[in-house]
């Protein structure tokens, strides 16, 4: 009986650290989408779409999340309320691509890197800032890449690709990131 | 000092005259430019600062956004260009320093200050400026600077020493000048106050200085009282000796009374 009893204390224990273990592991991530979050709320006032790409002037810029979504309530909350160039926002979670055509920013989780050709392929030309978290998605045609570096999250952004895809992405947000990929020389 | 000034000959008068007069007036020109030129001074130290804060803010706009300190703080660094910035800081939208600049060679450490509204002001012999950083309708952040005034003290320098040459250059010239140009006014009283000495006995002279003072305009003074006794005198024996030569008497008066005016 007593040995039972010890047992699931044991148990209980183990359980109990695996949970705090968990948790602990958890905070960081919490913290990193926070930290992108905001990054992609920031996005916004340092980039330029092709004026076909919003149906009106008061359309929404609609940042979009392809994949596993880590978010939580963190882009919610990123954008409630905030404003940039008298345009609100909108989060959308989208799985097929097709859906995409209503997105300024799309972010593709790191659950879909063996999708990425796929999806930075249909979006070649498209008009949308493609953001990625993976170290080969600015290298295989992504726009933004937001690599976690020493607990920070630094920029990658590859020029080209933004070129093609017609967005403008201010010297600002350029001065502050790693330039990956060919860029072309100024018209 | 009066007493030293009104015993002076009529040209030392004149001379002292014009240099008192150009020396007042120079010091009140140069005193009126000096506290104009400071004025400018400031105004534009002002302007300038307020234009580098917002040169800086503006370039700051996405260290703030991605919280790149490294970036704000090598932002900041450019200000070692400008020698007068002693500090500045960029502080985040939630008030809390984000990235600090110090001068080279500051005998204290900076430490950022409490945010304030947006401001400038001149404290302890340092410009402060607070100016909030808007980027898309939003304010983001805020930046300080904080300048010495050297450039002020300087000009004040260099001004007071180009005041003073002017002055004494002034001061030489209007010495040169009045050395000729006192002579259109002291030859003519001069030759009165020889034509007067003339007149007047040499010991009367002698009486009379103590109450004019010695310099020449005090021996004319001295000749015309002495004149106008003697004529007196005799305008008085003339009355007491004959009382009907009314008309002597009266063209004496009429004499007398134009002297004494």
């Amino acid at each position: 009986m007593a040995l039972l009893g010890h047992r699931n204390l044991a148990i209980r224990l183990a359980l109990l650290a695996l949970v705090a273990i968990r948790t602990h592991a958890e905070t960081p991530v919490t913290d990193e989408y926070q930290v992108k979050a905001a990054f992609l709320y920031n996005f916004a006032k340092f980039v330029e779409w092709p004026r076909e790409e919003f149906s009106s002037s008061m359309d929404p810029i609609g940042i979009c999340v392809v994949g596993q979504n880590s978010f939580g309530r963190a882009l919610d909350h990123a954008v409630s309320g905030k404003m940039v160039n008298d345009r609100g926002f909108v989060v959308r979670q989208i799985a097929d691509m097709k859906q995409a055509n209503r997105c300024q920013i799309l972010f593709v989780s790191s659950s879909e890197r063996k999708r990425y050709g796929a999806i930075l392929g249909e979006l070649r030309t498209g008009g949308v800032l493609t953001v990625g978290e993976t170290e080969a998605f600015a290298e295989q045609g992504g726009m933004v890449n937001l690599k976690l570096e020493n607990g920070k999250v630094q920029i990658q952004i590859n020029l080209n690709a933004a070129e093609q895809a017609r967005v403008r992405i201010s010297s600002k947000l350029l001065s502050l990131a790693q330039i990956v990929g060919k860029t072309s020389p100024p018209k | 000092m009066n007493l030293g000034a009104r015993d002076l000959s009529i040209r030392n008068k004149l001379r002292l005259i014009i240099m008192v007069a150009v020396a007042a007036a120079l010091t009140l020109a140069c005193a009126a430019f000096l506290v104009y030129d400071q004025i400018v001074l400031k105004r534009s130290l002002l302007n300038n600062t307020a234009v580098t804060a917002e040169m800086i803010g503006s370039n700051s706009t996405g260290a703030l956004s991605f919280g790149d300190q490294k970036a704000a703080t090598e932002l900041l660094g450019r200000l070692r260009a400008k020698r007068s910035i002693t500090a500045a800081a960029l502080y985040l939208a939630n008030g809390q320093a984000f990235a600090l600049y110090q001068r080279d060679g500051a005998q204290k450490e900076f430490v950022a200050q409490a945010l304030r509204p947006d401001g400038a002001w001149f404290e302890h012999d340092r410009l402060m400026l607070f100016r909030r950083i808007v980027f898309a309708q939003q304010a983001i952040g805020t930046i300080f600077i904080e300048s010495d005034l050297e450039e002020l003290h300087q000009r004040l320098k260099s001004f007071a020493g180009t005041a003073a040459l002017i002055l004494l250059a002034s001061c030489l010239l209007a010495f040169v000048l009045s050395t000729g140009l006192e002579k259109i006014i002291s030859n003519p009283i001069a030759d009165l106050a020889r034509t007067a000495q003339l007149v007047s006995s040499a010991q009367e002279l002698h009486g009379a200085r103590r109450k004019t003072g010695r310099g020449r305009a005090g021996r004319i003074g001295g000749c015309v009282q002495r004149n106008v006794t003697e004529i007196q005198h005799r305008d008085e024996q003339l009355l007491g000796t004959s009382g009907s030569t009314g008309a002597a008497s009266g063209g004496a008066n009429r004499r007398t009374g134009s002297y004494q005016h």
